[in-house]
């Protein structure tokens, strides 16, 4: 059977990586899928700022004219962008967020569920020191 | 000098300032934010925050908002006028203006004149006072709540709108909340968010000390700085209904009103809003005294004017219309004394003496000539 790699062309939503080492920052553009990711984009949409700033707030800008006249090319949305457009309330929620949200909650169910056998443990381990 | 026709240069001043308000929204935010704050309150008391102000005198209370008041035709005329404008006060070399140096030329009379002219020009123009604004009220908008998506939220998310051609207090700004709250920005955050998008000259993100109700004081209190450096350096960093901005003013203007220094910012576009703060706070008699030490009858009177024009309702007569004969001037403001029941009656005894001490030196100055 042919090998068959995906040639299709579409443009695409997504972040490009721009800052330095140990500093990550997005520009949102629209571009090409094939496209490296850091060419120069069709259009920037937006930047994203992903360490949150003194006031503990994550810094998202977003040029809604640009993007509004992008949708109507429909784009491929990739995961990211859809997760920070659907948190900035433009597009519904992302399943991700969601999925996302889910397993936070499970991890930190397990968390409080070991820290109280150890201190169900510590507890017991008391007790028998007093016993003695 | 005196020749020049002031009004007619204040009138140009009135088209220019109507030109600027059509395009900006201080007038429709204002009006909006007093129409829904009393709707929302009843609604919903827990989604408003209280004001973010650290101490520090607050605004006199005043059942209207006072916004549209000051932005009157008549009254603005009648806040300029008594502005005590002073060219040689208006040349000064400011605190900011250290590295310009003067000027010298050589000129006929007539060149001479229309300088002149272009520097009164530019001293209205400069007098331009900042809009006297109360604060918006603080009412949270939440688009929308989910919960599901909250324990992956570890900071607050700010998405601001940068389309061009918005200006700053239209541009859209939402939060979405460590509680998976989407909800609209509120003032603080707006303003940084602003800043950091679209920085100013001048204006930092984090508040100066200087601006920090102790550090202020301390300044007053020491006469570290000039306080009309202080108020201009408030009026670039602030908004003009920013609660610091109202808090910082209002602390000079007791500052000025406690050591009765109204002349230091005489010919400053803060003599204006300082005369309408007073006249909120209906304790006008030290202004009044200051005003008839200086011999300016005529601003005491049209400050009476619109004293009684903004609680009585009473219309302001225009500039001619207001007599100069300096004792008819002098018994419109006894009378008003007498009158006006709301003061204390020790404030109104020195408006008295000042009165008979002003004509005393009348008529020492008659019985001299």
């Amino acid at each position: 059977m042919p090998r068959l790699i995906d040639r299709s062309k579409f443009v695409v939503i997504r972040l490009a990586l721009h800052g330095c080492t140990n500093r990550p920052f997005f520009h949102i553009v629209l571009a090409r899928n094939r496209s490296p990711r850091n060419a120069k984009p069709i259009a920037q949409l937006g930047t994203y700022d992903p360490l949150p700033n003194k006031y503990n707030e994550i810094m998202v800008s977003l040029n809604m004219d640009k993007i509004n006249d992008v949708l109507r090319l429909k784009p491929v949305i990739s995961k990211p962008a859809a997760k920070l457009l659907g948190l900035s309330g433009v597009l519904p929620l992302h399943p991700l967020s969601y999925l996302d949200g889910l397993r936070c909650s499970k991890r930190q169910q397990l968390k409080s569920a070991k820290n109280l056998s150890i201190q169900e443990d510590g507890e017991e381990g008391k007790e028998e020191e007093l016993c003695d | 000098m005196a020749s020049l026709d002031h009004l007619k240069i204040f009138r140009r001043l009135f088209n220019l300032r109507r030109a600027c308000l059509q395009t900006r929204t201080y007038a429709q935010n204002s009006s909006q934010g007093s129409l829904s704050s009393s709707e929302t309150d009843k609604s919903d008391p827990q989604t408003t925050l209280p004001p973010s102000s650290g101490g520090g005198p607050t605004m006199p209370h005043f059942a209207q908002d006072p916004l549209p008041i000051f932005l009157q035709r008549r009254v603005q005329e009648v806040l300029l006028k008594i502005s005590r404008l002073n060219m040689d006060d208006f040349v000064r070399i400011r605190k900011t203006d250290h590295h310009v140096k003067p000027r010298y030329e050589l000129m006929s009379d007539v060149e001479l004149r229309r300088m002149e002219v272009k520097a009164m020009e530019r001293a209205t123009e400069m007098l331009k006072m900042p809009p006297f604004m109360k604060a918006p009220n603080l009412k949270v908008e939440v688009l929308s709540h989910d919960p599901e998506i909250a324990p992956a939220l570890t900071s607050k998310w700010v998405f601001v709108d940068i389309s061009s051609g918005v200006h700053n207090r239209d541009r859209i700004i939402v939060v979405r909340d460590n509680d998976g709250k989407l909800r609209k920005a509120i003032p603080d955050e707006r303003r940084r968010a602003n800043l950091l998008y679209y920085p100013k000259f001048g204006v930092s993100i984090v508040q100066p000390k200087m601006f920090e109700q102790d550090q202020l004081e301390h300044l007053l209190e020491n006469r570290l700085t000039d306080i009309r450096y202080i108020l201009d350096r408030a009026c670039t960093q602030f908004e003009p209904d920013d609660p610091n901005f109202i808090r910082v003013t209002s602390t000079i203007y007791e500052y000025v009103w406690k050591n009765r220094c109204f002349n230091d910012l005489g010919s400053t576009r803060f003599f204006g809003p300082m005369s309408f703060y007073f006249i909120l706070k209906k304790d006008i008699t030290y202004l009044l005294v200051d005003m008839i030490q200086h011999d300016l009858l005529t601003d005491a009177v049209s400050l009476i004017h619109l004293y009684k024009h903004i609680y009585k309702n009473e219309k302001i007569p225009t500039p001619y219309g207001i007599s100069q004969n300096k004792e008819t001037q002098l018994s419109t403001i006894q009378r008003f004394c007498k009158t006006d029941s709301d003061q204390k009656q020790q404030n109104w005894a020195e408006v008295e003496s000042a009165i008979r001490s002003y004509r005393l030196s009348l008529t020492d100055r008659a019985t001299a000539s």
